[in-house]
């Protein structure tokens, strides 16, 4: 090869090749010398209200390698990062916008989001508890911040730390800003989590005594009375959620999942069928609906409920189905 | 013959192939996307040859065959067409060429 280095062809290729790409870096430095920080910023604000968060980051980014600055430019930045799953550099600039203005406290929220949402993929307790100091901060700036409340309660609780989420929770209760009846609700939740049913029934209960149509709250004293044994009361509260909103789907799955555990299978497929109906890719619904159909002898319309439940995310019916002798794969 | 050294050619190719992953990886690292360099760069370099391959591959194809048929047509001296290899080489390098530069050009644009 070398020794035809002196030939006519190779180094008219190589003159061709060379000026191909300096007229490439010619046309790259022209265009970036061309463009504007303005128009950058603007495009990126119209990806962003667009919710079109890829080309939004992208301009973003432009725009910072432009010099643009602001803590709103870093805010959005940081958001349109946050919705690509980019938690780090989200962080990264919300740090930057809380440094341009550090009365905001959505500044310190979104970073207590963004190191939530880090922790959640990760598991990692540390990072749930550096997103609690942020929420604390955004808190502290901001007594009207419900969403702060909600998050850093979710954080204490995905560290197993239910007794400081409620601590919070009654802080919101205290400042008497939000629903009464939804932070009842939470702190139930804290009890649940930690196996304290009648605790948590207690807080359920007091959830439903100030807004008696919260339909959650009749689910979960349903699920607490079946926890304790009480089936009647747990029935009876689920048939209450049900008559409130007819269209909501847990209510109809635990009366089924109820009846099912007390064989009554008739019963509870005529409940999985409404379930069904509400929304036909509820991987629980089509399982109990397939194994109540089991249990009544129904083999054809078990395997096809079970096959379902399979493809909508159920792992038991898969199992179930490997049982009969029905392999998906 | 344009580069006649061919493999200098690929080599060539292949570092602006580096070039432009760098600038496509650099927007996809914003959204948490990391691919290794080499792999990616490799990536990009196959589908540029494979592709510009089938089409110079199709076009000189086409030339030869078209030229065939004016020769027919007007009986006219089929002169100098016998290099079907040396024409489809110089479709494929200014090919090459102009698909890394579109892509350049489009990956850089805002």
């Amino acid at each position: 090869m070398f020794s035809r280095m002196s030939d006519k062809n190779l180094i008219y290729s190589i003159v061709i090749t060379a000026c191909f790409i300096f007229a490439s870096a010619g046309i790259y430095i022209a265009r970036n010398l061309g463009y504007s920080k303005d128009v950058i910023l603007q495009k990126a604000g119209g990806y962003y209200a667009d919710k079109r968060y890829f080309m939004a980051v992208r301009y973003f980014s432009k725009a910072v390698d432009l010099n643009a600055s602001s803590a709103g430019l870093y805010r959005n930045y940081g958001i349109s990062l946050l919705r690509v799953g980019n938690y780090n550099l989200a962080v990264k600039y919300f740090k930057l916008a809380v440094g341009l203005d550090p009365v905001d406290s959505d500044n310190y929220y979104y970073i207590g989001d963004a190191l939530y949402r880090e922790a959640s993929a990760s598991n990692n307790r540390e990072k749930f508890l550096q997103a609690v100091r942020y929420l604390e901060k955004a808190i502290n700036l901001d007594q009207y911040s419900e969403k702060s409340y909600l998050l850093i309660g979710l954080c204490f609780r995905s560290c197993g730390l239910q007794e400081n989420a409620r601590m919070f929770y009654k802080k919101a209760l205290l400042s008497k800003n939000f629903s009464t009846a939804g932070f009842y609700n939470l702190i139930g939740n804290t009890f649940r989590e930690e196996g304290r049913y009648k605790e948590a029934l207690s807080y359920y209960e007091k959830a439903k005594e100030n807004d008696n149509s919260f339909v959650a709250a009749y689910c979960s004293i349903g699920d607490m009375y079946l926890k304790l044994n009480n089936h009647a009361e747990a029935l009876l509260n689920y048939r209450k959620a049900i008559k409130i909103d007819g269209y909501f789907i847990i209510p109809h799955i635990s009366l089924a999942n109820s009846y099912y555990d007390r064989n009554n299978f008739s019963e509870a497929a005529e409940c999985c069928l409404k379930a069904l109906k509400i929304n036909p890719d509820s991987d629980k619904a089509n399982y109990i609906l397939g194994m109540s159909y089991k249990a009544l002898g129904r083999k054809k319309e078990c395997v096809e409920y079970l096959k379902k439940a399979a493809f909508c995310g159920s792992d038991d019916a898969v199992g179930e189905l490997r049982n009969i002798g029905i392999d998906l794969r | 013959m344009f580069y006649n050294v061919k493999v200098l050619f690929f080599v060539i190719v292949y570092l602006m192939s580096m070039l432009l992953y760098y600038f496509i990886s650099k927007q996809f690292a914003l959204a948490g996307i990391m691919l290794g360099f080499i792999l990616g760069s490799l990536v990009v370099f196959g589908v540029i040859v494979v592709s510009c391959f089938i089409v110079s591959l199709i076009l000189s194809l086409l030339v030869k065959y078209s030229y065939l048929a004016c020769c027919r047509i007007f009986k006219m001296e089929k002169a100098g067409f016998s290099a079907f290899s040396k024409n489809f080489w110089i479709i494929f390098t200014g090919l090459i060429y102009l698909i890394i530069l579109i892509v350049f050009l489009k990956v850089t644009e805002y």
